[in-house]
């Protein structure tokens, strides 16, 4: 039933007290009355009129962030979960690997200072208080790009970067087949490889930022240390389709495979975690209002929104882009812990429900997202479509626990102008994967049959990789697994707003020029009393879905 | 036709090869055709020779200065007149030495490493450059490549008349040379990739299905990024150094 704005509160969020289920009006359902809403539709945004009686799910306000960051990190440090203190594990012979979470998070990146740069002052000067030296920051980028570094400073700080770059700080190099080690097999054969730094450390400390539940946990250190030897078994269609959802780590085949191996590791290195939790607080300044309820729109919000619209429309590609790249988010710590890895990253996980998940009633036929400028994967660089299907299919469909928002045999509209356009120092390997294996088939398990060994092993997109900032020659596939769970589960999927249809057809969706025109083609099939629910975007929110 | 190749041209499974073409200066090497000449002009007979040899060159070097910015073939017709005279056994003996003494230290590690993995991945390394082929030769067997083009000198009784014979190794005729080479070794050109440094050598990338920019200059640049090529860097210091100090340090070396 339609709510009468007159009834629905102003977000505050001293009144929410952040509980589950103590939220309010987090859930909208659209009246003749109502607003248009805020969709995201890459570097613009689009504000349209969404049928009477769709389904807004909106994120929850932010949580509070503590107060003193610095204080909560000396305070995790010194009482670890399941853990003896840091400073009482070290003496002045120890051997010890940093390894820190790379640039795919925050998103967008953090204001400074940077999370990381926060726990490494700490951390290292612990180590140094007792007099450890031999002391390496990798950072862990598994398969992704390899950071600059401009970035790099930027993330650790300059304390850090002027006394450990680049000797003994670096990006993690998943095909210097010299400094790989093997850690065994799990129960299930999967081989589990790590950094050889790591693996001959007598003390690995991990620095995460959980922005999401399908962070952290095993997958920090099995992931982000690993090559592809051990990435081949849990980024593959097979087990990703058994992944129910990435953001419900108790339901997902991913993180089950990423748990056996971070056991394997665990029980031969001494592991000290760091988890960090952020809040919601993705837009601030002059873009707040892209958090809040458009029917509580103020003149100013609405000024503010034209502003940004004739900003985004009027400027050239690239200074449009560079614009955004310089956007920092103002995001808060909302919680730390340390010590043994499950032990953390069981409270880490309640702590990020805590900020993102919003309790919704039964599945809809037709669900809207609208897919943003930024994802993992693009941060000062371009979103390419083989991204937007991961960030539509693959990220924004797994916002849920329990069942997805949209029905199966449903319908997805994604929202984004989908442009064949891609970064050709960035992705490389995306532009042959796009064009050539997409053009003869976009069956994951084909793809990855016929093509995936040979990216995987192709020496260009390895050199690029290695000695470059290229993404690795694989990662355009696991980007298409990605989306796998919601192209098995989904009928159709409509790319709203699509400028060139080609490049939706390539993806094997259609077509549309609105969202209107989109709603209309998703409603001839499912009947026009089909449900609609729109997952409002940004910052982020994760549905419960009953 | 300016092929040289030490293996048998077809074989019977020659269907499902695949190559990689290299360009050579500027892509695997960081030197070019004019430290050659240098190279050549400075070590011929007496040094009263020598220096009338790289008098007479450096009185060309306007010449040479225009044909760069017009032509890159016409360029490399002007730069091979300086060898006129000199005896082939000779040219081949200095070629030689250029290679072990010079060539050789300049290639790039990152690209050596590069052809090995290519080979390994089933890509047939082939060189096509407008380098002259008594200095490709050696070179090729360094790097254990069977099959490459380059310029080739017409020799009349024994000396090098300063001409060099068809088809000429730049701009087209690379492409052209390469749709040759895969038609008689039963290749898709659609499945071999290039590499190559230069604005100039964009008929050569376009002929390739995987064309890759290397270490490539402003313009070059330009068109991979607006092409989506794949841009990789072999140079040692990849936008840096000091381009006036590392021409005199080579000239020195010369």
């Amino acid at each position: 039933m339609a709510r009468p704005e007159a009834k629905l509160k102003e977000l505050k969020s001293a009144d929410l007290k952040h509980e589950i289920g103590a939220r309010k009006d987090l859930i909208v359902t659209v009246n003749r009355r109502s607003e248009r809403r805020l969709i995201a539709y890459g570097d613009d945004f689009l504000f349209e009129k969404l049928p009477v009686g769709t389904r807004v799910v909106y994120p929850p306000p932010p949580l509070e962030q503590l107060a003193d960051p610095d204080q909560a990190i000396r305070y995790a440090l010194l009482h670890p979960e399941n853990a003896d203190p840091l400073f009482s594990q070290l003496n002045p012979n120890l051997r010890v690997t940093i390894a820190i979470d790379d640039i795919s998070l925050p998103l967008p990146p953090m204001r400074r200072p940077d999370i990381r740069e926060r726990l490494l002052n700490q951390v290292l000067q612990t180590l140094s208080d007792y007099g450890v030296d031999d002391v390496h920051l990798i950072v862990a980028t598994s398969l992704h790009r390899r950071m600059t570094e401009a970035e790099i400073r930027r993330m650790v700080g300059e304390k850090a970067f002027k006394q450990f770059w680049p000797d003994r700080l670096y990006n993690f190099d998943a095909e210097n087949r010299a400094e790989l080690a093997m850690m065994g097999k799990t129960d299930h054969g999967e081989e589990v490889w790590l950094s050889k730094r790591a693996a001959d450390s007598d003390l690995l400390i991990y620095l995460n930022i959980n922005l999401v539940p399908m962070d952290g946990g095993h997958k920090s250190v099995a992931v982000g240390l690993s090559p592809y030897a051990s990435l081949r078994h849990h980024h593959n269609p097979t087990t990703l389709r058994d992944s129910h959802s990435y953001m419900d780590p108790n339901h997902s085949a991913l993180h089950r495979s990423a748990d056996r191996m971070g056991r394997v590791i665990n029980s031969q290195l001494n592991v000290f975690t760091l988890e960090t939790a952020v809040n919601n607080n993705m837009y601030g300044g002059m873009l707040d209002f892209l958090h809040k309820n458009e029917d509580r729109f103020t003149d100013w919000d609405h000024v503010r929104l034209k502003g940004f619209q004739f900003t985004m429309r009027n400027l050239s590609d690239d200074l449009r882009r560079q614009m955004l790249r310089n956007y920092a988010a103002p995001y808060g710590m909302t919680g730390i812990w340390a010590g043994e890895t499950e032990a953390v990253h069981r409270k880490a996980l309640a702590k990020v429900f805590q900020q993102y998940a919003v309790p919704v009633k039964g599945q809809a036929d037709i669900l809207i997202v609208g897919v943003p400028f930024i994802c993992p994967y693009n941060v000062n660089s371009i979103m390419n479509p083989v991204l937007v299907q991961c960030t539509g299919l693959g990220y924004l469909f797994n916002m849920y626990r329990g069942k997805p928002l949209v029905r199966e045999g449903g319908t997805i509209i994604v929202t984004h102008p989908l442009r064949d356009e891609f970064h050709p120092e960035h992705h490389p390997s995306y532009i042959e994967f796009f064009h050539r294996c997409l053009a003869q088939t976009t069956d994951a398990i084909e793809l990855a049959d016929q093509f995936e060994h040979e990216f995987a092993r192709n020496p260009t997109y390895i050199h690029m990789y290695r000695y470059g900032n290229a993404y690795h020659g694989v990662h355009p596939f696991y980007m298409w697994y990605w989306g796998e769970p919601a192209r098995q589960h989904c009928a159709r999927v409509i790319a709203a707003g699509c400028e060139e249809p080609e490049v939706a057809a390539r993806l094997g969706w259609e077509a549309a020029d609105s969202l209107d025109e989109a709603i209309a083609m998703a409603t001839s099939e499912q009947g026009r009393s089909a449900s609609i629910t729109y997952l409002h975007l940004p910052p982020l929110v994760i549905a419960d879905v009953e | 036709m300016s092929v040289h190749r030490a293996k048998s041209a077809r074989s019977p499974r020659t269907q499902a090869r695949r190559a990689a073409f290299y360009d050579l200066d500027g892509t695997l090497v960081d030197l070019n055709l004019v430290h050659i000449t240098l190279f050549v002009l400075a070590n011929l007979g007496e040094w009263t020779n020598r220096l009338s040899y790289i008098a007479a060159f450096a009185a060309r070097a306007p010449r040479l200065y225009l044909a760069e910015q017009q032509d890159r073939r016409k360029l490399n017709i002007l730069m091979f007149e300086a060898f006129r005279g000199i005896s082939r056994d000779r040219l081949v003996e200095l070629g030689r030495e250029y290679c072990q003494r010079v060539l050789i230290d300049h290639l790039y590690p990152k690209g050596i490493e590069l052809i090995e993995a290519n080979r390994r991945a089933g890509l047939e390394p082939v060189l096509v450059t407008g380098s002259p082929d008594w200095v490709i030769a050696p070179l090729a067997e360094y790097l254990n490549i069977a099959d490459f083009s380059a310029n080739r000198m017409v020799f009349s009784r024994g000396r090098a008349t300063g001409r060099l014979r068809e088809p000429i190794m730049a701009t087209a005729e690379k492409a052209v040379w390469c749709e040759q080479y895969a038609a008689e070794h039963g290749m898709k050109l659609a499945e071999c990739w290039g590499y190559a440094d230069s604005q100039y050598d964009l008929p050569f990338l376009n002929a390739l299905g995987h064309p890759v920019a290397v270490n490539p200059d402003r313009r070059l640049r330009a068109t991979a990024m607006s092409r989506q090529w794949p841009i990789i860097h072999l140079e040692k210091n990849p936008g840096g150094g000091n381009v006036i100090a590392d021409n005199v340090r080579r000239l020195v070396e010369a």
